[in-house]
């Protein structure tokens, strides 16, 4: 009885079938809007924080590259040395690949700048030698992209005849870096745990579409519909609710970036360093709005499969 | 176009629904199957559309053992059967048009051919004018014929109704079967329940009877 010729051609109905999809999971969507806009509001909301999050993460990576990654080293020399084995010990230094810059404090500039930090001036007079040794600060090269690099420097400048003694000054940053490396960690689990409540949230959305198209999907069964032509319509729904979440989160964290741009750059200048604010950019952009749709996709079909395959008319 | 040999359908608690029923209804036929309420008659429909599965026994439509059949062939089997209730189950907050055209979207008929067929069908039904009106401000006669333009818009092979006039009153009722027959005369194979004995005898056709999930009577072509 069926006509093949009253048929469209295979390729052409799939695009039509889509779009047949699409409207009608428009058609849902906007039959009530408002529930529709709040929806999107909360994964967006879901979605932005641990996209903020790891804005702020990146620029505070910004930040910390932008400081002297390497600390440095404080070379506290020998008591008494003479001035050849000083020369040799600076010339040695500037002459090493691993070495940025070297500063030579005297004792006596030592000393003063310690009576002026601390007040002690007329009892530091009233000592018969000066009890501040020479100091070397040597800046490692910034080439060095590992601590162990450092450490290397470290130990073998340590041996220098006039040297008695070594400092490397680079726990602060050892403890910046494991900072970052935790927010790494922290992001990730916010990520995991923000994404599962989004997948939760979408698929009890489209849960209680399903259910409220019962009757129609009853129908749909009756007349020979496929459980993937009723399925279609709700996938296209996943899909907008994790697409617009997705915009909606780029968004959030893009007014919130605007609202924290003064007081960061106010911090990095207190800090040193010119600095401007770091977005989302373009690869969390589209990594954000792929990630949301296909979450949408994801918690659409879980949540309208089963259901579909129960239902049947009765 | 139909073969029942030996089917029986017990429910899962252990009510006996139909029992040992043989039959077979050709292609081209028309009848009718009578019976009290609870004699079996929407049983054996399902049976027949695939909405419960037979317990024992085998049921044949258009040449395929449909107990046996997974359950994704189902919505293609189901195509070619143009399914009419008491209750015409139309989409509410959908139009007339819509509704009548909703087969044709989900075969995947060329969309530029829809708006004609759901006028051929509406037409049939002679509610051409009420294309672009919600169901619900229709009148329950309306209503039906509007279910049976969707049941036929396919111009299925078979066409099964159960209690398709229950809700009507004796004119509009002859009025449907009158429909019903056309249908057959088209070349549709129809079968049709209903415990209307009245409206039944005046139109000569085979007459199955049930009771207690039995037949006990096939008559051919009974005029009262």
């Amino acid at each position: 009885m069926s006509n093949k010729e009253n048929f469209t051609p295979f390729g052409t109905r799939r695009v039509l079938t889509h779009l047949q999809a699409l409207m009608t999971s428009l058609g849902q969507l906007s039959r009530s809007p408002w529930a529709t806009l709040i929806t999107f509001a909360v994964i967006g909301i879901a979605l932005s924080l641990p996209m903020g999050f790891s804005v702020v993460l990146k620029n505070v990576q910004v930040v910390s590259g932008s400081l002297h990654d390497t600390g440095q080293i404080s070379l506290y020399l020998k008591s008494n040395l003479d001035s050849d084995t000083l020369n040799q010990d600076l010339n040695v230094l500037r002459a090493d690949q691993g070495v940025a810059g070297v500063k030579y404090i005297t004792p006596e500039d030592g000393l003063a700048e310690f009576s002026k930090q601390s007040g002690y001036t007329n009892i530091l007079k009233g000592l018969p030698n000066n009890p501040i040794p020479g100091v070397i600060v040597v800046q490692p090269s910034p080439a060095f992209k590992f601590d162990w690099q450092v450490q290397q420097l470290y130990q073998r400048i340590k041996q220098l005849p006039g040297v008695s003694n070594a400092q490397l000054d680079m726990q602060w940053l050892q403890r910046l870096k494991a900072i970052v490396a935790m927010g790494h960690r922290a992001t990730t689990l916010l990520l995991i745990l923000f994404a599962v409540a989004v997948l939760l949230l979408i698929g009890n959305t489209i849960r209680l579409t399903t259910q409220h198209y019962r009757e129609e999907i009853e129908i749909i069964k009756l007349l020979g519909g496929t459980n993937s032509f009723i399925r279609r319509p709700f996938l296209y729904s996943g899909a907008i609710y994790g697409f617009s979440g997705g915009i909606v989160a780029w968004f959030i964290v893009d007014i919130a970036l605007h609202f924290l741009q003064n007081p960061i750059s106010e911090l990095s200048s207190l800090y040193g360093s010119q600095y401007e604010t770091v977005g989302l950019g373009m690869h969390s952009t589209l990594l954000l709005l792929i990630g949301g749709t296909f979450l949408g996709v994801l918690a659409a079909y879980l949540a309208a499969n089963r259901y579909i395959r129960q239902i049947s008319f009765k | 176009m139909i073969q029942l040999n030996k089917v029986s359908k017990r429910y899962a608690h252990g009510q006996e629904a139909l029992l040992n029923i043989s039959l077979e209804l050709k292609k081209g036929e028309m009848a009718f199957l009578t019976g009290h309420s609870g004699a079996g008659k929407s049983t054996l429909l399902k049976l027949i559309t695939m909405m419960e599965r037979a317990s024992t026994g085998e049921v044949i439509f258009d040449g395929v053992n449909v107990n046996r059949i997974s359950k994704n062939k189902i919505p293609f089997l189901r195509r070619k059967i143009g399914i009419i209730f008491q209750d015409p189950h139309l989409l509410k907050d959908r139009s007339v048009f819509e509704n009548v055209s909703l087969p044709l979207i989900i075969t995947g008929y060329r969309y530029q051919d829809i708006g004609k067929r759901v006028r051929a069908a509406l037409d049939k039904v002679g509610l051409l004018h009420k294309e672009n009106v919600m169901p619900e401000t229709l009148s329950s006669g309306e209503q039906q014929r509007i279910g049976i333009a969707r049941a036929i818009i396919t111009k299925p092979p078979l066409i099964i109704a159960d209690e398709p006039t229950g809700n009507l009153d004796p004119d509009l009722s002859q009025d449907i079967m009158q429909l019903f027959e056309q249908f057959n005369q088209i070349g549709s194979t129809v079968l049709i329940a209903s415990h209307d004995i009245g409206l039944i005898n005046q139109l000569q056709h085979r007459r199955l009877t049930l009771k207690g999930g039995q037949l006990i009577r096939d008559e051919e072509g009974y005029m009262v």
